[in-house]
């Protein structure tokens, strides 16, 4: 009983923490912004990359909980007032041709990534790259940064397809999530789960660096990924 | 909720179990189109793979290779039939021979397996891969719910020049099963089902 008193406590005393900071860090100006009564409540919908810190699938947990899962308390907070969190949106450089370099991160092994402009020709449906990844899939750099840094636990989420040079596809699961009640309080659940995999070469020399990711697609879905997976709160 | 292959590759558990063969074959073929090897037919039909080489002069040879035995047992395998040897590492460029692209495609079918089963609602199967030698390649993809087959014909010029054409095995397979039934002419039967040949997508068909 004294656990389960202690465990309210320390929740009410982090749920009141976060109001705290949120008041306090809102200037003047950005106080409506704040939340109210009425924006508070309601459904709220959002999408993580599943980053295997164990965001339950078969069972609903506290929207407040997000914060355990390497969720941004300000991304937490933003949800319970009934905003989308804001993500980042794609940056445009300027570039001259498609094996122009984008991008590049290490992988979740420290393998380097690297990205190339590519192309994407609508009419002849070809193309490689953030172009074909961006206008065809839906999707962002972002989102295969993420794929690749936080794919599905072990081998299962990094698999080799050829070697001379070195093909892999990495795999991830986005959650689409539902949430209804109150605030951070609000209870969650996830309601779709999306496969996203990512093709790299990793060996092939043009010029002197590897070709790459060659694309990037939600699995079994023709096309453009949902808008939800490229927004998720998390990358 | 994941998707596998159909029938998993031993040595890569993520890829259908004739993708070593076509990267490999893919090398063979790059490294021997100066010396005449034709790689005309690949055939996984029966669920064996079956590989018909050719050289000028030289009757057609079939041969059942161990699609996991590795390149240089393939070489082996099919120097034994005519002059054969691996590619080195030089790229394909824009004055490479159509057998050469030929090559290119076998290595770019076999490298992204993950295109027959995971990219498409619809599922797929590839059944062949044919040559001429001078300007296609046809490849058959098995539309396993329709119960027919659709040939996509590859035009060999420039192919995989410079390193644009990577990926073409997402377009060909989305071909395959977008293409309009206007879009399709009459080509038989591959294993017993009717097949029909088509372009790749904004390209005239090539005869």
């Amino acid at each position: 009983m004294r656990k389960v008193n202690a465990r309210r406590y320390a929740v009410t005393s982090a749920a009141l923490g976060l109001a705290a900071g949120l008041f306090a860090a809102a200037p003047a100006s950005a106080m409506a912004a704040t939340p109210t009564a009425q924006r508070s409540s309601g459904d709220v919908e959002f999408s993580v990359f599943d980053n295997g810190s164990g965001i339950p699938r078969d069972s609903s947990f506290r929207l407040a909980d997000l914060g355990r899962h390497g969720i941004p308390d300000s991304a937490v907070n933003q949800l319970g007032a009934g905003k989308a969190p804001r993500t980042a949106g794609t940056e445009s450089a300027t570039l001259s041709g498609p094996d122009d370099l984008v991008g590049q991160w290490k992988d979740r092994d420290g393998w380097t990534v690297y990205m190339r402009r590519g192309y994407y020709d609508p009419v002849r449906d070809k193309g490689f790259g953030l172009t074909k990844i961006e206008q065809k899939h839906n999707l962002t750099m972002k989102a295969v940064q993420a794929t690749t840094q936080y794919p599905r636990p072990g081998a299962a989420g990094k698999q080799r397809f050829a070697g001379y040079p070195d093909t892999w596809n990495y795999f991830t699961d986005v959650l689409h999530v539902k949430c209804s009640g109150w605030w951070i309080f609000r209870t969650c659940r996830v309601d779709k789960v999306q496969a996203v995999r990512a093709g790299v070469d990793f060996s092939v020399k043009i010029p002197q660096l590897p070709k790459g990711v060659i694309t990037a697609y939600c699995e079994g879905v023709q096309g453009r990924c949902p808008d939800w997976v490229k927004n998720a709160i998390n990358i | 909720m994941s998707r596998h292959p159909v029938r998993p590759s031993r040595t890569l558990p993520a890829a259908e179990w004739w993708a070593p063969l076509l990267v490999d074959l893919g090398a063979v073929q790059c490294g021997s189109a100066e010396l005449g090897l034709c790689v005309r037919n690949a055939d996984l039909t029966s669920g064996r793979a079956r590989v018909t080489v050719q050289w000028p002069g030289i009757p057609a040879t079939t041969l059942l290779p161990d699609p996991e035995a590795g390149r240089d047992a393939l070489l082996r395998l099919i120097a034994a039939a005519g002059p054969a040897r691996l590619a080195d590492d030089e790229p394909v460029d824009s004055t490479s021979s159509p057998l050469t692209s030929h090559g290119w495609l076998l290595d770019e079918l076999g490298r992204r397996s993950d295109a027959w089963y995971a990219y498409l609602a619809e599922p797929v199967e590839l059944l062949r891969v044919e040559t001429d030698g001078r300007r296609t390649t046809d490849v058959a993809v098995g539309r396993t719910s329709r119960g027919d087959v659709v040939e996509v014909r590859v035009p060999l010029a420039g192919l995989g020049a410079g390193g644009m054409d990577v990926g073409l095995t997402y377009t060909i397979v989305e071909r395959a099963v977008t293409v309009a039934a206007h879009g399709l002419r009459p080509a038989g039967s591959v294993q017993g089902r009717p097949a029909f040949v088509t372009g790749l997508p904004g390209e005239d068909l090539e005869t």
